[in-house]
């Protein structure tokens, strides 16, 4: 009896919390789901002269699939993202562990500097390394000075370790944060429990903070892939043209009134983020009982 | 059970060496002294509680046996051996968290067999100490379920079982019973105390409980503000306790305040204003004159109620309330002077007129000298 009146009011305030999503749905609608459909279609057109020919067609997909560029740059593309990705955890876990474990009265201060990187435009930072890391950049004529060096270092850019330095750059404080979060809801006993049993700090941290916190990593990991699979300014800036990015090219074929094709490439590029997104949800789904 | 003990303490190899030895350990967290000079043995095979008001250092004390904090200076040895440099996971020693700290991300199986994956024992041999272990503590068929799956009282029997499948040369327990409803507290005071008796695994149990200490420890160590004050049996703590706040901390105690004046054999009087001259017996240092405190239990309160007051110690008042709580009785005296005293006394107590000892009744207290006790005032603990 007191149970079925408490499941009505459990329903009731579902109601009408429901219109507190309302906002978001709206804006999830505009500027997601819109877009999305909007691009949808325009994958099924193609273009000639600068003109959109609207008649429906599988054209754009298979030009994407029988060729053998376009594949290879997703992949490559995949590939260089699960690179930055793991670099990005490897440099954001220590830091946000650090953080979260042996900072009191600095750790907020420490956060701000975190956040203080999003102050600044993206691009102006990418300029910024590419002053740091050019042949006439502070490194290559710093090392040139003291001797070290006496030409200039030529895979400091345009190549693919600039494109992984300066994403991985870019990406460390959203994974920071997200990983910090997880750090911060830890119940520190836990480390000690596993002291007490006979775990050295390594074996600690591998079968217990780990575990603990892998939900806050793969949103970490979700949160850095997922936009360098879009990423298109710094690999245009720092990497090498001849490998190039799905994005930067993507961004070719539009300027270039490829929209079909476009538009197909972009498609495809969303479903794959989408799998990923979802399997990465299941699995931190699966972690909490 | 002292046989079985000590039964226990020959068969294990230095049994020369006590299980725990804590020399003049000092603890300093910034400006406050957490633990001032403590000095402790415990014996193997005992039931050692450490008990004291919350911030007494007793957790602290905990913490330096297993390895969590670092003494400000003095040392501790664990069966005869320097632990200064030893970190907590080479310890021979196991904990029983306050908040029990199970992993959730694993079985009560994985939790319990942790210890021994981590000594590299083989995952069959592990698997069976593990199950022999909760079957132990009652939990067999539990293996599979995860830490958020158990009640309180299951959480508080795996996170034993973890401790224990380990065989430490000591237990330590912070606590264990504090998150638990008093039925199942009791209950699980019996079991630890039957489990400590089978494994004869020395525990080190801290409590802010006296009940839970006074029941199931060999010994006791009463600690406050960060000094140990005194080490006995329940029963040595209980009678014969060497401070003040040994007295009142350990069970119910009258209090009266007065300038002590020495008299033979120990005894003591104190002139207390508008109650008479008291007697008991002396604890301590005290000088003549010196302020001091007579402090008498409940159940040493003897009432009358018929005559008058021989002067002998006996002092009178009228009953103000009273509270019958069964199979014991607890009547509170307002003295003349104002001052309220507490007197307990069994139900079915033959002495006096039981029934007529109600509300407004006028009343002699007495008490044999030997049961009240007297201490300095100015006492710092």
């Amino acid at each position: 009896m007191t149970a079925g009146r408490a499941d009505i009011g459990v329903h009731a305030r579902e109601q009408t919390s429901l219109w507190g999503l309302f906002p978001m749905v709206v804006v999830q609608l505009a500027l997601f789901v819109v877009p999305i459909a909007i691009m949808f279609v325009y994958s099924f057109w193609t273009t000639q002269n600068y003109q959109v020919i609207r008649e429906w067609t599988l054209a754009n997909y298979l030009v994407f699939f029988e060729s053998w560029t376009y594949p290879s740059v997703l992949f490559r593309t995949l590939w260089m993202s699960a690179v930055i990705t793991i670099a990005t955890l490897c440099f954001a876990y220590p830091f946000a562990y650090w953080i979260a474990r042996y900072t009191q009265r600095w750790q907020k201060i420490l956060l701000g500097a975190v956040v203080l990187s999003f102050w600044t435009s993206g691009l102006l930072r990418a300029y910024a390394w590419m002053a740091l890391l050019g042949h006439g950049g502070i490194i290559n004529k710093g090392l040139m000075q003291i001797g070290v060096i006496d030409e200039p270092l030529t895979f400091l850019l345009y190549n693919p370790f600039p494109v992984i330095l300066v994403m991985t750059y870019f990406s460390l404080p959203f994974a920071a944060i997200t990983i910090f979060a997880s750090l911060e809801k830890m119940d520190w006993a836990l480390v000690d429990a596993a002291a007490d049993l006979g775990a050295n700090p390594v074996r600690t941290f591998w079968f217990v903070t780990l575990p603990q916190t892998i939900p806050g990593v793969i949103s970490a990991a979700i949160l850095t892939f997922v936009p360098l699979m879009g990423m298109f300014f710094v690999p245009l800036l720092v990497g090498n043209p001849s490998s190039a990015m799905i994005a930067p090219l993507i961004a070719n074929l539009m300027q270039a009134f490829q929209l079909g094709l476009g538009a197909a490439m972009s498609f495809i590029v969303a479903v794959v983020v989408m799998i990923i997104i979802v399997v990465a949800w299941r699995y931190i789904r699966l972690e909490r009982p | 059970m002292n046989d079985a003990l000590h039964a226990r303490a020959r068969s294990s190899s230095a049994a020369a060496d006590p299980a725990i030895e804590l020399r003049q350990v000092r603890k300093v967290f910034g400006e406050s002294v957490a633990l001032d000079e403590i000095s402790l043995d415990i014996e193997r095979g005992e039931f050692f509680s450490l008990l004291g008001p919350s911030g007494c250092g007793k957790s602290t004390t905990l913490n330096l046996i297993g390895g969590f904090e670092a003494p400000s200076s003095g040392d501790v040895r664990i069966e005869g051996r320097s632990v200064a440099e030893t970190p907590p996971y080479e310890r021979p020693v196991n904990t029983v968290f306050q908040s029990y700290a199970l992993f959730p991300h694993m079985t009560v199986a994985e939790n319990v067999e942790f210890g021994l994956r981590m000594k590299g024992i083989a995952r069959a041999e592990r698997q069976a100490a593990a199950s022999e272990m909760l079957r132990m503590v009652s939990l067999e068929g539990y293996e599979t379920r995860r830490p958020a799956q158990l009640s309180g009282g299951q959480r508080q029997r795996v996170a034993l079982a973890r401790a224990l499948v380990n065989h430490p040369s000591v237990l330590l327990l912070d606590e264990p019973l504090g998150a638990l409803d008093l039925k199942l507290r009791k209950q699980m005071q019996i079991e630890l105390t039957r489990l400590q008796r089978q494994v004869g695994i020395t525990f080190v149990y801290v409590t802010h409980d006296q009940e839970e200490a006074m029941a199931m420890s060999d010994r006791i160590g009463v600690m406050n503000r960060g000094r140990l004050l005194q080490v006995g049996t329940p029963s040595e703590i209980y009678d014969r306790p060497t401070h003040r706040f040994v007295m009142e901390f350990i069970g119910a105690a009258n209090s009266f305040e007065g300038r002590l004046e020495r008299q033979a054999d120990g005894i003591g009087a104190i002139d207390v204003d508008g109650v008479g001259r008291l007697r008991g017996l002396i604890s301590g240092n005290i000088g003549e004159r010196a302020r001091a405190a007579l402090l008498v239990r409940p159940e040493k309160v003897r009432l009358k109620f018929d005559g008058r007051p021989a002067g002998n110690g006996e002092i009178e008042g009228a009953i103000s309330h009273v509270s019958r709580l069964g199979f014991i009785t607890h009547y509170t005296v307002r003295l003349d002077g104002g001052q309220d005293v507490l007197s307990y006394r069994l139900a079915d107590s033959t002495e006096g007129d039981a029934g007529a000892l109600d509300e407004g009744r006028r009343v002699v207290l007495s008490w044999k000298e030997e049961d009240a006790r007297i201490f300095r005032s100015d006492e710092e603990s």
